[in-house]
């Protein structure tokens, strides 16, 4: 994100800077470098370069804020404080968490508790509650349950369960109306009822629902809690809460150094939870879970494959990423995969062995982490690969350039013409030989027909239906300059790994991830430093994941005021449902619409674009606003 | 919109509504019926193809042609099509007005890996998330109800009540304490409305309905039962293989809650804009957004047909047959006399993506491609129905007013777009 904004300032810029394709070899990036500065190509007007460092300033803070827990994350916290009770459980009936701008379902923006949520949550916190305080559940986890079972003993699971829950401990303000609806509940129905109703209303609490990002002002900004440092630490790189010897820990400041934390950090990361915390990453990062509901009517029992696909990938990501301890660049050209004897007869390689193990890839059938069969699926119609959804793939989750919107009238790709016509073929007479379609479709469909060796089950095939195929791609500037040329997927792969664009931008994906979205922007979250590391190799994946600890984000935060004004809610929230409705004077007309102002943005004569497009592209976030296209004026606001 | 928002007084009729979307629009040369005003057929010519089903309830139906849904365009548009912009959607105002919650229910409304804002539907300031679950839903409507106070030993009502004001004060002290958060108390004051309407939903006693549910204990629903049977987990309802079976028991759940009033106002949003659910549950084993929907050639399009066909042949058969019958809250009429069910969709046709009244050119010739937008139903008589009405890209949101004066909620307005209800289908 941060070098693309670099990338396109420069290029939009520079005008009519143009150079001729170059071979890859020529086109290879310079060097990144970390002290900021610029390599200096923008001075010369040559091609800007692609490098890591010199966009961040400084080390980037977000605001502070309330995340609310995810589905995920709710259900781990609920497994982590009653592991007996919830033993069998199957974690309730929780909707599944919106995906935000940046691809990921753990966004603080975006998670609220509306009004299914809020039922949602009242029926999960009864179910569990209810297993909680089965008698014989109950007293497995408070034995004074067995010969004291009265408002004291209550007390003891609410101050000890409660600090699991709310990852701190409970004042003696917040216990009152806990151990008062106890005693209302007891009453009624005796211990157990009152326990269980006890539970119900912590189970919902606002300070086990919501993360708190708040700190404590010092003089230079907000500074996390101890207690939001443990949360922090856990939830990111295991997905669950913190455990008694972490908030422990925090008690005693043990979390305030930012290299202890990193330590801290890389050790929870080789635990289970931390294993499957870096899958999960991978997984939403890539989006290759989706081949579980993907269908191939054209590949017999592919439904029978899918979770077999799925666990290739976990396994190859495991390999690569903690027996291998690589780097970003080796989880894209690793030059094996992990399969089954089941999975080596449908890519038509040799079986290593019994179970899933660890094979070498033959000559041409693809590296690393893009030539999956889950992605590869995924990414593909039902009944053809797809240049354009892969393509895509690798401009929006790669190369972090900004979403395109679809044009009102989308054609048809004509269907599948076994031995008649390539995919290629097809996609390119709809796509490039029409400027509405290619003025979007040139920026990745080129990328995609690097994968074209790969059908729509992700198997290799030398030619398609008989007829060859053309794997030749390329990536191109905003100016449509050929940044990079390559031909097939290995050769892709490697033009990936080397340019630190996508260092950068899986970097900053990385740092979405690990901060739910940061309350915003997330460039410039981890250090120059760390991404030129992992860019020249120096360090493994995961060692940058873990540095993250030591973010300047990771323990401070400012107030929203100093990054962007909003205005102020009342201080008197809406509470409750609407007063009954009045008759009343119908809706005053609304305000005239006021003129446009700031920077207005309209298609250029002839072009293959409309003033819609250039006004919502020109001021996207970052831009994306072919000269060729559009043009753009500031208009100053009356 | 709600505060303005109030309920005709001389409304007595039972009426219920119930709004269907579905993705994607349709092949417009096999939706438009021929004809016009109350000449119009459904089993014959254009139109039969996907309307048929609906022909014997021609003399309920209202087709509104040429309605543009405005500032929208392309499957985005399903962010307006029950809101038009306003704050909240149609099916929220009319269940605010007549004093209930509307029931909102969904079948594979999200992708397995998570919902973007293209799938957002119903909302409510924010969205609002339907309920996967029709197991779920029919235990909620039919099943066993909280204990009322003195009941039994426990009176649970009472203190899911009191757990929730505990909730209730828990957040309102946090909203107070996060002073110059402004995002962050914008969540906390969703979350405490949120509260307050599950906790009015515990009180016990009359309110909840100006006209008494009839239901006696639960209706017959085979496969809502035949979902139970398969005692399914938390992820069954979000599997993209169960969707046909989780719709067909969703629509029978919305259809005996309208028949005993046990809910009035009801959402049901089917699959989600830009959805790839495989159809070859009802023979086209193809994705239903591309390529299904986006077909151009005459053999694609009619897969398209059949699908959206498919949909039309549900709700004809499961809820319009079964609301054909004498209301129990009103014998003198049938369910569909007092009901309204409400048919839409984002976009006009499939492949062009229009979400207006747009002349498209379709396998060799050119024809009006508009959003599909329909009613069945009188409204307890406040509809003139057996009728299509013509528009040149009137604002759809006048539509959605249209339905909250049918439903005896008058607003004066629906949105900054609209320009008046529709008087050309009011009784």
């Amino acid at each position: 994100m941060r070098v693309v904004l670099v990338l396109m300032a420069l290029a939009l810029g520079c005008g009519g800077t143009t150079r001729a394709p170059q071979p890859v070899d020529d086109a290879a990036p310079d060097k990144p470098v970390a002290d900021g500065t610029t390599d200096g190509t923008a001075e010369t007007g040559d091609p800007p370069s692609e490098q890591v460092s010199g966009a961040c300033k400084a080390a980037r803070v977000g605001p502070r804020l309330l995340r609310r827990l995810t589905r995920d994350e709710l259900r781990a916290s609920v497994r982590a404080a009653f592991p007996v009770a919830t033993a069998t459980w199957d974690g309730g009936t929780l909707s599944p968490d919106i995906v935000s701008e940046h691809g990921f379902t753990n966004d603080a923006d975006v998670l609220v508790v509306g009004a299914q949520a809020a039922a949602e949550l009242l029926a999960v916190a009864e179910e569990v509650a209810a297993l909680i305080a089965e008698p014989t559940a109950l007293a497995a986890i408070l034995p004074c349950a067995a010969f004291a079972a009265d408002k004291g003993c209550a007390e003891t699971l609410l101050l000890a369960r409660g600090r699991r829950l709310f990852r701190r401990p409970l004042t003696a303000e917040e216990a009152g109306p806990y151990l008062d609806l106890y005693a209302l509940a007891a009453e009624q129905g005796g211990f157990h009822t009152g326990v269980r109703w006890m539970l119900v209303a912590l189970l919902q609490s606002p300070h086990f629902l919501y993360r708190p990002e708040l700190g404590a002002e010092d003089g230079q900004g907000y500074a996390l809690t101890d207690y939001e440092l443990a949360t922090q630490l856990a939830f990111a790189f295991t997905g669950a809460p913190p455990s008694d010897a972490l908030l422990d820990l925090a008690e005693e400041g043990g979390l305030s150094d930012p290299q202890a934390r990193v330590t801290l950090a890389r050790e929870l990361l080789e635990s289970p939870e931390g294993r499957a915390k870096a899958q999960d990453f991978v997984r939403a990062w890539t989006h290759y879970g989706q081949v579980g509901a993907e269908t191939k009517p054209g590949i017999a029992d592919f439904d029978m494959l899918r979770a077999a696909l799925i666990e290739e990938t976990e396994r190859f990501v495991e390999e690569a990423l903690y027996t291998d301890e690589g780097d970003l660049a080796h989880l894209l050209t690793a030059p094996y995969t992990v399969v089954d004897g089941s999975l080596a007869a449908y890519y038509g390689m040799t079986p290593g062995g019994a179970g899933f193990t660890r094979i070498a890839r033959p000559e041409g059938h693809g590296v690393g982490l893009l030539a999956q069969g889950s992605i590869l699926s995924a990414e593909a119609q039902s009944n053809s690969s797809s240049p354009t959804q892969r393509g895509l793939l690798v401009y929006e989750r790669l190369l972090c350039r900004p979403k395109l919107p679809p044009p009102d009238v989308v054609p048809n790709i004509p269907a599948p013409e076994p031995g008649e016509m390539t995919t290629r073929d097809r996609y390119e007479l709809v796509h490039a030989a029409s400027p509405a379609c290619n003025v979007c479709h040139q920026f990745f469909d080129p990328i995609g027909f690097g994968f074209e060796h790969f059908d729509e089950g992700g198997r290799y095939r030398a030619d398609e239906s008989g007829l060859p195929i053309n794997a030749t791609g390329e990536i191109v500037s905003l100016n449509l300059e050929t940044l990079f040329s390559f031909d097939g997927q290995a050769e892709l792969a490697s033009v990936l790994a080397t340019n630190p664009v996508v260092t950068t931008c899986v970097g900053d994906l990385m740092s979405a991830y690990t901060f739910g979205g940061a309350g915003g922007d997330v460039s410039c979250i981890a250090s120059d430093a760390d991404t030129l590391a992992l860019h020249n190799g120096e360090i493994g994946l995961l060692d940058y994941f873990a540095r993250l600890a030591a973010a300047p984000h990771f323990s401070r935060r400012v107030q929203p005021d100093e990054l962007d004004p909003q205005p102020e809610e009342p201080d008197d929230p809406v509470v409750g449902v609407d007063p009954p409705p009045e008759p009343q004077d119908p809706e005053p007309e609304p305000d005239p619409k006021p003129a446009a102002c700031g920077q207005v943005c309209s298609v250029v004569p002839g072009a293959a674009a409309s003033d819609e497009w250039c006004q919502l592209n020109c001021n996207h976030d970052p831009p994306f606003c072919p000269p060729e296209h559009c043009s753009c004026e500031d208009v100053p606001c009356e | 919109m709600s505060r303005l928002a109030f309920a005709e007084p001389d409304a007595q009729r039972p009426k219920r509504l119930l709004v269907v979307y579905v993705p994607h629009g349709m092949p417009a040369e096999h939706f438009d019926p021929a004809g016009a005003g109350t000449d119009f057929s459904l089993s014959d010519g254009p139109g039969r193809r996907i309307l048929g089903p609906l022909e014997p309830w021609k003399d309920q139906l209202i087709l509104f042609r040429g309605m543009d849904i405005k500032g929208h365009n392309n499957h985005p548009a399903i962010r307006a099509v029950l809101n038009a912009d306003a704050e909240r959607s149609v099916e929220q105002v009319v269940g605010d007005a007549l004093g209930l919650q509307a029931l909102t229910l969904g079948a594979v409304t999200v992708p397995s890996y998570g919902f973007t804002s293209d799938s957002w539907l119903f909302r409510n300031g924010t969205w609002i998330n339907p309920n996967p679950s029709p197991v779920a839903a029919a235990d909620a409507l039919f099943g066993v109800q909280p204990a009322s106070p003195g009941a039994g030993p426990v009176d649970e009502a009472t203190l899911r009540r009191e757990a929730l004001k505990l909730t209730i004060g828990e957040v309102s002290a946090l909203h107070k304490s996060l002073l110059g958060l402004t995002r962050e108390r914008t969540k906390l004051s969703t979350h405490l409305q949120a509260l307050e309407t599950l906790k009015v939903k515990q009180t016990p006693g009359p309110g909840a309905s100006i006209f008494e549910p009839t239901c006696d204990g639960a209706p017959v629903m085979p496969t809502v039962d035949a979902i139970r049977a398969q005692e399914p987990g938390a992820g069954w309802f979000y599997d993209e293989g169960h969707f046909s079976q989780i719709l067909q028991a969703q629509l029978e759940v919305a259809t005996q809650a309208m028949i005993c009033g046990a809910a009035r106002v009801i959402g049901l949003q089917a699959m989600y804009a830009n959805a790839q659910i495989n159809f070859g549950f009802m023979g086209v084993p193809k994705d239903h957004h591309d390529p299904i929907s986006h077909s151009s050639g005459a053999t694609g399009r009619d897969e398209f047909a059949q699908c959206q066909r498919w949909f039309i042949e549900r709700i004809a058969e499961t809820v319009i047959t079964s609301l054909d019958q004498p209301d129990p809250l009103d014998p003198e009429h049938t369910v569909l006399e007092n009901s309204v069910v409400h048919f839409c969709t984002e976009v006009a046709d499939g492949n062009e993506h229009n979400s207006n009244k747009t002349q498209i050119w379709v396998t060799g010739s050119g024809m009006d491609a508009y959003v599909p937008l329909l009613t069945i139903g009188g409204a307890g008589g406040a509809l003139k129905t057996g009728r299509i009405v013509d528009f040149d890209n009137r604002p759809h949101a006048d539509l959605l007013l249209t339905l909250c004066h049918a439903m005896g909620v008058v607003v004066p307005g629906f949105g900054p777009h609209s320009t008046g209800v529709i008087q050309e289908v009011m009784a």
